[in-house]
């Protein structure tokens, strides 16, 4: 049972991945380009509909995809390696640079992630890479806090003890005590903060402030079309059962993940 | 090491200093974080406020109003002393006092977190127990496939959904939740229906899966699985033995609960035009209120520092390991 | 593909029709029953934040013209699809000395909520804190242009006016110039008008109940209004179709045929002056040079963003703030329109290689942000490359607005052809946003003002238009019409030329 969803989940998420790398092959028209009439409804030209200016929602959707799954990706993958750094750093360190880079943690996750976020970007403008940078330094935060616990954990166990007073270095203990030790509670949070990127990006999108038009990632085009919905017209509902089969999938995944290495049950 | 030099004997008193400490620093933080991230807004209050129709005098005469021509830091000491004082500031925006723009908002955030809680919490919390009960039932799986697939969703779908649904197709409850007074009660049972709604749909799987996992976890533990060789029945266990020590972390995660349903929900008053706090921060950054946005976050970082502070104290009194602070001498 | 969301294009055009017809002949289009009273009426619109004040010279935006419309009175009002000028607290007016001088005389019985009558003074200190030294009002040029208010009796005021100006009564109906008590400075919505605040909530909502010593007698029929705060158009239209509005303005009009359909709702859109367009910056490079104003010209198609972005209803601009509808509409100049390849040729010989950056905002409109996606690829065909960035909304009309080469405007109806005329595209005015500078444009505006016949008036005017459509540093592809939902139990409605009945829906409807 768990092992069919979980290939159902990876099989899922292969084919998201797929379709995003091969959007422009997949895509049946330009994603800019207005080739149906406004909100026309799915038929065989248009499988999915069209947008409020008539461009095809089917396309708009896979070049959407690349936006959300790459920016997810980065995200997670920016943050990851500087939580995590920051983790170890910290219980190594343990002193001021633990109740500093506590303290600073505590600060900006006090503070409605997409409060902050809207915040920065406002001062910042609105650019990818600015986007990018302000979500991973968000999620690196969380990297941090379920991470460092485990850190501590690894820290005191008796045979890194033992290798700490035998003099060895802090690269040493990285490499080969602490991340093989730290490895699953690692890969299942980078799956949940994928998961949670995804919801991220297509929140401050919908709020306005994510990828700008007329590019537009999964939650961009929902807002795009929040007027169909109103009359009855569902097309915006695709984007935004994508994004949900996106996180469903790496939910799936970690979920199958936890289960099979027993990862510390408080993740999520 | 610091940690060991502590005294081991007064954990409670040591959490309770350090913590209301670093909260005070959190807050501190966040608000300077705030004022300088506002003050660096592109264009300013002026000209935001004027719009197009802004004449180069009219700039002038709202600049010196609102004294934006001080520096920063001056800005900065002056208002924090003020708040120490219990004084707000203005909105730049209306002229009017913040408290007076800000309390409603406050109160209706509260309102809608609370009520959305008196759903969410029970069912979220008994299914938790109940699917550890009936842990890897069919039972279990089916509540944690739906607990995905509500976690997977984004909020506005979830809203866009219940508004097509019960509003725009039913007609059972108004679209946008602003109610007017006159009508007395009634109109804001239905006013927080469709948002109270998406909270609980949108909510209820983080906190049951929480729950399910803090039952677990102390079923875990050394004595429970004592009972159990002892053979005693698994719902027996923990209805009597687990569910007493899983008592605060499963408040500790209602009061986690709480908090997230008041500072986080921003998209959901969005959706549904709930005038609650996160919607005026929302609205104030893009109208340069600059009194107003650090005041809104002033608010949301001492909830969520309390909150938490209230959260893990009661999980640190659960559980009893993590009172030792150290782990003995190096 | 001739489906718009399932119903047939025909029937769609033909819906189109409809909608123009009936704000054509806004009365004639449904049955009416006799007025009676009672029942509250919810209205929804745009334009409301929550730094609002009940301050006159804050008034801003369509929501606060609601407000004024429904809370006080201004001296005149404007009605129906033709701006025809009707009493409002004056009962008349008249002009002497070649329209320097005007004297009002003012309505009998008027009161404020409070209870004290409406006199001269209160007139001359409502409309002259507009010009007060603090004053940020958008119609302080108008209370700046009166050298003298006087108050010959306390139901007559004469206005000396700097220069002449024949428009002056028609201006005093600006929603911001309403009526408050003489004196007022803590501003708690005590006016003259129709319903009396009794909740304000600034961004939510605004509640009033009806004022019972209103002045018309044959007005004001419901009993409680609440206007509501719905600056998101998908809110409004569910909002609208779920019956928690009586009347939704400004929708989108792409939904318009569609919300038409609904049971127990009706749509019908109005013109305006109001236009979403292009700048192009033309004092310096790139488009200080002419041809490639043109090549851009051009190279956007406006059928298709009328059919796209406006759903059909609208009338083609040429690049000019005057729209056809305007009796003063020069149709007889040549018209800009899509031609790729002329396009093509211009781009050429401006000799400008390399991308053009457009920048625009939701602040300019929703509209402005799909024209420019459309702008894109109507110019990509014609060889021309646009890149469009999307500023963000908050900062935009102070740092990118008149400052960038290419990007967005949004201007707003004016009363008169002259006044936009003067304001946008005049050299060296400060509204000026295309730094655009002609002098023959300059002399044919101000010919024109101080012309007396009417027909050389127009040839003035005709002339303006022309260098302006052939030279100028605007776009105006479209004028598009705004388009309004009723429900149908909401009686005696007449649409205006301004959101929700020219701001005065709320007296002049009742429940069926």
């Amino acid at each position: 049972m768990r092992n069919f969803g979980f290939i159902a989940a990876v099989i899922c998420f292969a084919l998201l991945v797929l379709a995003a790398i091969f959007a422009p092959l997949l895509a049946p028209y330009s994603p800019s380009e207005p080739v149906h009439m406004a909100y026309a409804a799915p038929d065989k030209k248009a499988l999915l509909g069209a947008d409020s200016l008539g461009r095809d929602m089917l396309s708009r959707i896979l070049f959407g995809l690349r936006y959300t799954l790459g920016i997810a990706l980065s995200v997670s993958i920016l943050a990851a390696g500087v939580g995590v750094t920051l983790a170890f750093l910290a219980a190594f360190r343990k002193g001021w640079t633990d109740l500093l880079l506590g303290r600073l943690v505590d600060a900006v996750m006090s503070v409605p992630q997409i409060i902050f976020a809207l915040v920065v970007l406002a001062v910042a403008g609105v650019s990818l890479p600015v986007l990018i940078l302000t979500m991973a330094v968000l999620e690196a935060t969380l990297f941090y806090r379920v991470i460092r616990p485990v850190a501590g954990d690894i820290v005191a166990m008796d045979y890194v003890e033992v290798a700490r007073l035998r003099g060895e270095g802090i690269g040493w203990y990285l490499f080969r005590e602490i991340l093989p030790n730290a490895a699953p509670t690692l890969i299942a949070e980078f799956g949940i903060r994928i998961a949670y990127a995804v919801l991220f990006i297509s929140g401050l999108s919908f709020l306005g402030v994510g990828v700008q038009p007329p590019d537009a990632d999964l939650g961009g085009l929902v807002r795009e079309n929040a007027l169909a919905i109103s009359v009855g017209q569902l097309s915006p509902l695709a984007p935004a059962v994508c994004i949900a089969l996106i996180t469903l999938s790496v939910n799936g995944i970690v979920d199958w993940f936890i289960h099979k290495y027993s990862v510390r049950g408080e993740l999520g | 090491m610091s940690t060991a030099k502590r005294p081991p004997s007064r954990p409670i008193r040591d959490f309770v200093i350090s913590r209301s400490l670093s909260g005070l620093v959190s807050l501190i933080l966040v608000t300077a974080l705030i004022f300088i991230g506002t003050a660096m807004l592109p264009g300013d209050t002026a000209s935001a406020l004027l719009g197009q129709n802004a004449t180069p005098a009219a700039l002038e005469a709202l600049r010196q109003d609102l004294r934006l021509d001080d520096p920063l830091y001056l800005r900065y000491f002056g208002w924090f002393w003020d708040v120490l004082h219990g004084d707000l500031g203005v909105s730049l925006a209306s002229g009017r006092p913040v408290s007076e723009v800000l309390l409603p908002r406050l109160q209706n955030s509260m309102l809608l977190a609370l009520v959305a809680s008196l759903f969410l919490l029970p069912v979220a919390i008994g299914g938790g127990i109940a699917a550890a009960i009936w842990k890897d039932s069919w039972f279990d799986r089916a509540l944690g496939f739906t607990s995905m697939l509500f976690l997977a969703m984004p909020a506005f779908l979830v809203g866009y959904i219940l508004i097509y649904a019960l509003s725009v197709r039913m007609g059972w409850f108004p679209s946008m939740s602003v109610a007017p007074l006159m009508g007395g009660v009634g109109p804001w049972v239905k006013v927080l229906a469709l948002p109270v709604l998406a909270l609980v749909i949108i909510g209820q799987a983080h906190t049951m899966k929480l729950t399910r996992t803090a039952i677990l976890s102390v079923l875990s533990t050394d004595y429970i699985l004592m009972a159990e060789v002892k053979g005693i029945s698994r719902r027996r266990i923990i209805l009597l033995h687990a569910l007493p020590n899983a008592l605060s972390p499963i408040l500790s995660i209602s009061i986690l609960t709480v908090a997230y349903l008041i500072v986080d929900v921003v998209v959901v008053e969005i959706v549904f035009s709930y005038p609650g706090l996160g919607k005026l921060m929302v609205d104030s950054v893009a109208y340069r209120d600059l009194t107003v946005v650090q005041a809104c976050g002033l608010f949301f970082a001492l909830i969520f520092v309390a909150m938490n502070f209230l959260a893990d104290f009661l999980a640190m009194l659960a559980n009893p390991r993590q009172r030792v602070p150290a782990r003995g001498a190096v | 593909m001739n489906k718009v969301c399932g119903l047939s294009r025909r029937g769609f055009l033909q819906s189109a029709g409809v909608t123009a017809l009936m704000a054509a002949a806004p009365m004639a289009a449904f049955a009416q029953s006799g007025p009676k009273r009672g029942g509250t009426l919810a209205i929804g619109i745009e334009g409301a934040s929550t730094g609002d004040s009940l301050d006159p010279r804050s008034f801003n935006s369509p929501y606060w013209g609601v407000v004024s419309g429904t809370i006080f009175n201004t001296l005149v009002e404007i009605y129906g699809p033709s701006n025809e000028l009707r009493p409002g607290l004056a009962k008349s007016w008249e002009e002497s000395e070649g329209g320097k001088r005007w004297t009002f005389d003012l309505v009998e019985g008027a009161t404020f909520h409070d209870g004290r009558p409406v006199t001269s003074a209160d007139v001359i200190y409502s409309i002259m804190f507009h010009d007060a030294e603090d004053s940020r009002s958008n119609s302080r040029a108008i209370a700046a242009s009166v050298a003298e208010a006087k108050a010959e009796s306390p139901t007559r005021v004469v206005f000396d006016l700097k220069e002449a100006n024949y428009f002056f009564p028609a201006m005093l109906s600006n929603y911001p110039l309403c009526i408050i008590p003489e004196g007022t400075t803590t501003f708690d919505g005590i006016g003259s008008g129709p319903y009396k605040i009794t909740r304000f909530s600034p961004g939510e909502m605004i509640e009033a109940v009806r004022h019972e010593g209103y002045f018309k007698t044959d007005a004001a029929w419901v009993d409680q209004v609440v206007i509501l705060a719905a600056n998101d158009p998908a809110a409004r239209a569910s909002a609208f179709q779920s019956g928690q509005l009586h009347i939704a303005s400004m929708l989108e009009s792409r939904t318009a045929a569609l919300l038409g359909q609904l049971p127990g709702k009706q749509v019908h859109s109005y013109q305006t002056s109001q236009f979403a367009g292009f700048n192009l910056r033309a004092d310096s490079a790139p488009f200080d040079n002419a041809d490639l104003r043109m090549a851009l010209k051009l190279a956007i198609d406006r059928e298709d963003i009328l059919a796209r972005v406006y759903g059909g209803l609208g009338r083609i601009g040429n690049d000019t703030p005057i729209p056809p509808n305007d009796p003063l509409f020069a149709a007889d100049i040549p018209q800009n329109s899509y031609d790729p390849e002329k396009a093509a040729e211009y781009f050429k010989k401006s000799g400008f290689t390399g991308t053009l950056t457009l920048q625009t905002s939701e602040a300019a409109s929703a509209a402005a942000v799909d024209m420019a996606a459309l702008f894109r690829e109507h110019a990509a065909k014609a060889g021309i490359t646009i890149d469009v960035v999307r500023e963000p909304a908050d900062g935009y009309w102070s740092n990118v607005w008149g400052q960038t080469a290419f990007h967005s405007t949004l201007w707003g109806a004016r009363p008169t052809a002259d006044m936009i005329l003067t304001t946008a595209y005049t050299s060296g005015s400060p509204g000026n946003d295309t730094h655009w500078s002609n002098a023959d444009f300059d002399a044919a505006v101000t010919a024109a003002r101080a012309e007396p016949d009417e027909a050389k008036r127009r040839a003035y005017y005709t002339e303006a238009q022309r260098i302006l459509s052939s030279d100028g540093g605007v776009i105006v592809p479209v004028f598009g019409d705004v388009v309004e939902g009723l429900s149908v139990e909401v009686q005696g409605y007449v649409t205006g030329t301004q959101p929700l009945a020219n701001y005065r829906a709320a007296e002049q409807v009742w429940f069926a």
